[in-house]
């Protein structure tokens, strides 16, 4: 076979099964926006296509900062009908660009009100997680030392080389952490923590997963014991676990204001066409049949208080009862400043 | 007359195990002009190579003066070859093509501009210095090529098939040149060919090679009026 | 398609600028218009002039946060010594290896070339994986105590570039005919002079552009940087990922896109201007003679380079596969069982065999359109520059290159503000991925291709006028054999890169057409110790994959690929 002909033949080919990719269905189809994280199962997709009454597509665009910045960039001709996952860190941001339309879905009243925090409902709160310090319990055990019980236990001598965080200008439960450290010693003295805990051997790391896969001593084979990760990653060890230990092999530290409460909204995108079908779309949201499916796709809380949560959850997934937090205007003034502070000096 | 250049018994096979080079030798005096006549494959290049250094005999010895220069490497040797497709080097101009191995022997540039301007002379290429060698003509390439070889003073010259690239005429014309050039020098030559008349003109001995054999060494007359069997009987023609 | 391969006779001379060849220029050109340089402007405009076009106010405000930062002079720094590093340290490595496989024959040889060119296709997350698999802690080399992230990051580099500067060296040095270095062995130049006066001089084409490439890979490496890097560590492309994706400031990302664009392309002039020079001294088709490893040094050159070339490519690639099968402690296979299961029933659990059909559906679209974009492109070149139209092909050839190293984030951003009206609504569409994919395979192809095409004697193709064959006669029957070998090089590399790719996908993925690298992502991006065991598990899938897509396209054509 001369070689030009069958390099034509793969050509052509490829060319013919490029219709395949672009097929669309012909029915009404609303498309949802959301960041890499997002997930639900096969069955409440099927019940939320059944409660649109459409085909649902499902636009993952990046991580929670790119998928805004890429919705605030197609804000004149939006590329979906709904948008799910700002959160509030990012909500400033949302709200300056006016990106969403208000609107109050069914089941709004179950909702925790200490997750509320637009007060015109254009974004509506749908899950919760913390972003707090996860420790190898094995680790601590066979050092005889107690795990840490807050903060200021990272600058203590005992913990030196302990702790990998992630880097708050690259990574969300970076940022978090970082302003669970603002709301704890506040805007003045903050930096002069992370300064403590830069001379006590702080390990930063571009991402959650470069720190949990590369240096978390219960997760990979580095030497870190300390990991800031969420509330509910304990969960997620033993239900990926091979074999469902009884206990997990990580714990976490959310007491004395440690935790840092990350919350994730939902809201409806001007300019699309589809907005009645996006307002029953926000309804399924905040349904049961959504709420509880949240936390084994997505390890996190859901923002129903009628939903159920499941086993491993109870068992293993801890809510913090007083989350360190910041308001949100506060943030989106703020956070370029802190990010620069805190860069120069953590990364000088 | 003293013999210079004696091949013993050389032998060559191929990775196949048949035979490239089979049991060759020959004895060549100081200031001889052989020519190797054979059609193509048959071994003469190959010969040429091993005489260079730059191939080595399985079997056989080759003395030069007397003594086995086997083990010499080929740029210890002081052999003068051109190669038929001249091999000039393309990132230098004429000059520095032509000084190349005065330039490997030490020789200052200053000694070696009139060597190089003596062998410009010599091949009718005065002016050329500074051309570059992608924009010469295949004749000229072919008389940088010679200039080259002959610059360093080589104590044995080595042709391998210096014409076949040129048409026609220019070959008819170069041949003379090449005969009057080798007639003015004193050197012993070995001048490779498939066609007779070059080999001919060029040689006062010619061994005529097929399959890796000698199959008949002698002057052209001899080669021309006494064919040894039917096979040189009919290259001749 | 080229015009002029409908194979109708074209009697009359054309016109340099209504030649086939010329007007096939333009389906690279227009391809390059629409889906690069339109999203780059939109996204430009934008960021400089934000109230187009109600107010044509050009803001510059940002200069100041430029000019005045300390980081960004210090990122811009960095970048460009990291990338010589990298690339002096490709050199050192690849040219020894080079020699011995431009000159030797030997068992295993082919395996080799392959194992080199795996880790070019391997997304940053893998390769910063296979890296902690061999010289992390607990890895098979964790003795060397190799912690340093500069290190790391040096590692990384010739890890991935290894193959691009062996394959150009390699076929530019096995082409450089044996009788140059014997005419200088019989001038009486020892081995060294030879090499120092000859060899050297003739291969130096070749190794400017070898470096040249490494250096622009380099310059916009991204992922490596990140990873390996952390924080303490930034290029300029991962400094505009930064501030496109998480601080928003387009203006800084977007000057900082043109920078990276300005310096890119003084580099492909460079670049294009070596191969130009390197085209010249190439060979006309000479058919290279391996040799037998023979003597003791010879054996022990081609032993070295065969280590090398394992400890290198083949070592991390294995540590990683050693990963994916222990679980813990024990031989188990328990991870790739664990692929096909979806315990949570997501909707985006990825099967392993749909990640590979698609992520084969992609590449091959891919490979496609920058098959004939590449050719067109290349044809055009070539016909302009044995014409009087240099100086025009001088200007778009480095100009071809710009993909190589265009920030994705700036690109992407680009186009979610241009391509998103009908007809031309891509933002959403699964043909987004393997269009940007074969923006980035677009030059290699050419790359390939060009210096093939240059080396074909333009009196083979008056011959062939003269016996009466068409324009496209002359195609399909002259050139298209003639550089089928290249066309199949430039082939395998468009294909690799979009196996590997991943910063495009993740940003267009729809849960439809997931790939393997967006597989291994998935699996990464939650906690368990399963999750991280099936993502090394689909990382050797990958590498597997991509090896097996080698192995075809080598198959499709026998000429081999060593053109490149």
């Amino acid at each position: 076979m001369k070689p030009y002909a069958a390099v034509a033949t793969v050509i052509v080919c490829f060319i013919l099964t490029l219709p395949m990719l672009t097929t669309r269905a012909l029915c009404r189809e609303l498309t949802i926006m959301t960041h890499d994280s997002f997930s639900m199962s096969e069955s409440v997709l099927k019940d939320f296509k059944k409660a649109v009454g459409a085909d649902i597509t499902i636009l993952r665009s990046g991580d929670a900062g790119q998928a805004l910045n890429k919705a605030i960039l197609s804000k004149n001709n939006p590329m979906a009908d709904l948008f799910f996952g700002v959160d509030n860190t990012f909500i400033g941001r949302a709200l300056d660009n006016d990106l969403f339309i208000t609107y109050t879905p069914k089941g709004f009243e179950d909702i925790d009100t200490s997750l509320l925090l637009d007060d015109k409902n254009r974004l509506i709160p749908v899950d919760f997680g913390d972003v707090c310090l996860n420790y190898d319990i094995k680790w601590f055990k066979a050092k005889h030392l107690a795990p840490p019980a807050g903060l200021e236990d990272l600058i203590r001598p005992a913990y030196k080389d302990l702790t990998v965080v992630q880097n708050p200008a690259t990574s969300s439960p970076g940022l978090a952490f970082l302003l669970a450290t603002i709301s704890r010693f506040g805007e003045n003295k903050y930096i002069s923590f992370w300064q403590k805990l830069k001379a006590n051997g702080v390990m930063v790391v571009n991402g959650w997963q470069e720190a949990y896969w590369g240096q978390f001593t219960a997760a990979s084979k580095g030497d870190r014991p300390i990991v800031v990760s969420y509330a509910s990653s304990p969960a997620a060890e033993v239900f990926y676990a091979e074999q469902k230990p009884d206990t997990a092999p990580t714990g976490v530290v959310i007491e004395n204001k440690s935790a840092f409460r990350q919350i994730e909204f939902a809201g409806i995108l001007k300019n699309s066409d589809n907005t009645d079908l996006a307002k029953k779309a926000m309804d399924f949201l905040l349904s049961k049949a959504f709420q509880e499916d949240i936390p084994l796709q997505m390890f996190v809380f859901p923002a129903n208080t009628k939903a159920n949560l499941p086993d491993v959850f109870l068992k293993h997934a801890k809510i913090t009862d007083a989350p360190a937090s910041l308001p949100p205007e506060k943030i989106n003034r703020n956070r370029d400043k802190w990010l620069r502070e805190w860069t120069e000096n953590l990364l000088r | 007359m003293e013999n210079e250049l004696i091949i013993h018994n050389v032998s060559k096979t191929s990775a196949t195990g048949s035979y490239v080079l089979n049991n060759i030798n020959l004895a060549l005096p100081r200031g001889s002009r052989l020519s190797v006549l054979g059609p193509s494959g048959c071994g003469k290049t190959t010969l040429l190579r091993m005489i260079a250094g730059l191939d080595t005999p399985n079997s056989g010895d080759i003395l030069f003066n007397g003594v086995s220069i086997l083990g010499l490497p080929p740029h210890k040797r002081n052999f003068g070859m051109m190669f038929q497709d001249y091999a000039l080097f393309p990132h230098l101009d004429v000059f520095a093509n032509i000084a190349f191995g005065l330039k490997m022997k030490g020789m200052p540039r200053q000694k070696q501009a009139p060597i190089v301007a003596e062998m410009l002379a010599l091949t009718n290429l005065e002016g050329f210095e500074k051309r570059k060698v992608d924009e010469l003509s295949g004749g000229e390439r072919q008389r940088v090529a010679l200039a080259r070889t002959l610059a360093p003073n080589p104590r044995l010259l080595m042709l391998d098939e210096p014409l076949s690239a040129l048409d026609r005429v220019l070959r008819k014309h170069l041949l003379d040149q090449l005969t009057q050039i080798f007639s003015r020098l004193h050197i012993t030559t070995i001048f490779v060919t498939h066609d007779h008349e070059e080999a001919f003109a060029a040689g006062s001995q010619i061994i005529l090679m097929n399959q890796g054999k000698i199959v008949q060494q002698g002057s052209p007359d001899n080669l021309i009026h006494h064919p040894v069997n039917d096979w040189v009987k009919s290259f001749m023609a | 398609m080229a015009p002029g391969m409908d194979g109708k006779p074209v009697a009359v001379k054309t016109r340099i600028y209504t030649h086939p060849y010329v007007l096939a220029g333009l389906v690279p050109l227009v391809f390059f218009l629409v889906f690069y340089f339109y999203p780059l402007a939109g996204i430009f405009l934008r960021s400089f002039v934000p109230d187009f076009p109600a107010h044509l106010h050009i803001d510059l405000s940002f200069l100041d946060q430029v000019a005045g930062s300390q980081r960004l002079h210090h990122i811009i720094r960095f970048t460009f010594w990291q990338a010589a590093v990298s690339t002096g340290l490709t050199l050192a490595f690849a040219f020894p290896c080079a020699f011995v496989m431009s000159h030797y024959q030997f068992k295993g040889k082919k395996f080799l070339t392959l194992s080199a060119s795996i880790p070019f296709v391997l997304p940053a997350v893998v390769v910063a994986a296979a890296l902690d698999a061999s010289f992390g802690r607990n890895g098979w080399l964790g003795v060397l105590n190799i912690r340093h992230p500069l290190v790391l990051i040096f590692i990384a580099h010739v890890f991935y570039n290894f193959s691009v500067m062996l394959r150009i060296l390699t076929s530019f040095w096995a082409g450089l005919r044996a009788n140059v270095q014997e005419a200088a062995a019989m001038l009486g130049a020892g081995p060294f002079q030879t090499f120092i006066h000859i060899t050297l001089p003739l291969l130096m084409p070749a190794v400017w552009a070898a470096s040249f490439l490494v250096f622009i890979f380099c310059f916009s490496s991204f992922g490596i940087i990140l990873i390996l890097g952390g924080p303490a560590y930034s290029t300029i492309e991962a400094e505009i990922y930064r501030q496109a994706a998480h601080m928003f400031n387009l203006p800084v990302a977007s000057f900082l896109s043109l920078i990276q664009i300005g310096f890119t392309l003084v580099l492909m002039g460079l670049y294009t201007a070596f191969s130009r020079k390197a085209v010249r001294f190439a060979p006309k088709g000479s058919h290279t003679n391996f040799k037998q490893p023979e003597k003791f040094w010879e054996k022990a050159a081609v032993t070295g380079n065969a280590g090398f070339i394992i400890l290198l490519c083949l070592f991390p690639l294995a540590a990683l596969a050693g990963k994916s099968l222990v679980h813990e402690g024990q031989l188990s296979l328990i991870y790739y069982r664990a692929i096909f299961d979806n315990p949570a029933s997501s909707i985006f659990h990825v099967p392993p065999f749909t990640a590979i059909k698609f992520s084969f559906i992609f590449a091959g679209t891919a490979l496609a359109i920058a098959l004939v974009t590449g050719l067109c492109a290349a044809l055009c070149l070539n016909h302009l520059d044995r014409t009087k139209a240099k100086g025009l092909a001088a200007f778009f050839d480095p100009l071809f290159m710009l993909p190589l190293s265009t920030s994705a984030v700036t690109l992407g951003f680009g186009i979610i503000i241009t391509l998103d009206r009908p007809p031309l609504n891509l933002r959403t569409s699964a043909l987004l991925v393997p269009l940007v994919h074969a923006l980035v395979g677009f030059p290699f192809v050419l790359r390939a291709v060009l210096p093939a095409l240059k080396n074909i004697p333009n009196n083979i193709r008056e011959t062939a006028a003269t016996l009466g064959a068409s324009p496209g006669k002359i195609f399909r029957c002259i050139d298209l054999p003639l550089i089928s070998g290249a066309l199949t090089a430039g082939a395998v590399f468009a294909f690799t890169i979009s196996m590997g790719e991943f910063g495009a996908t993740i940003f267009t993925a729809s849960p439809r057409t997931p790939t393997i690298p967006i597989a291994i992502y998935r699996f990464l991006g939650q906690p368990g110790a399963m999750n991280y065991g099936q993502a090394m598990a689909i990382s050797t899938l990958l590498m597997a994959v991509t090896a097996a897509g080698f192995i075809i396209i080598e198959k499709i054509s026998l000429r081999g690929i060593q053109q490149f």
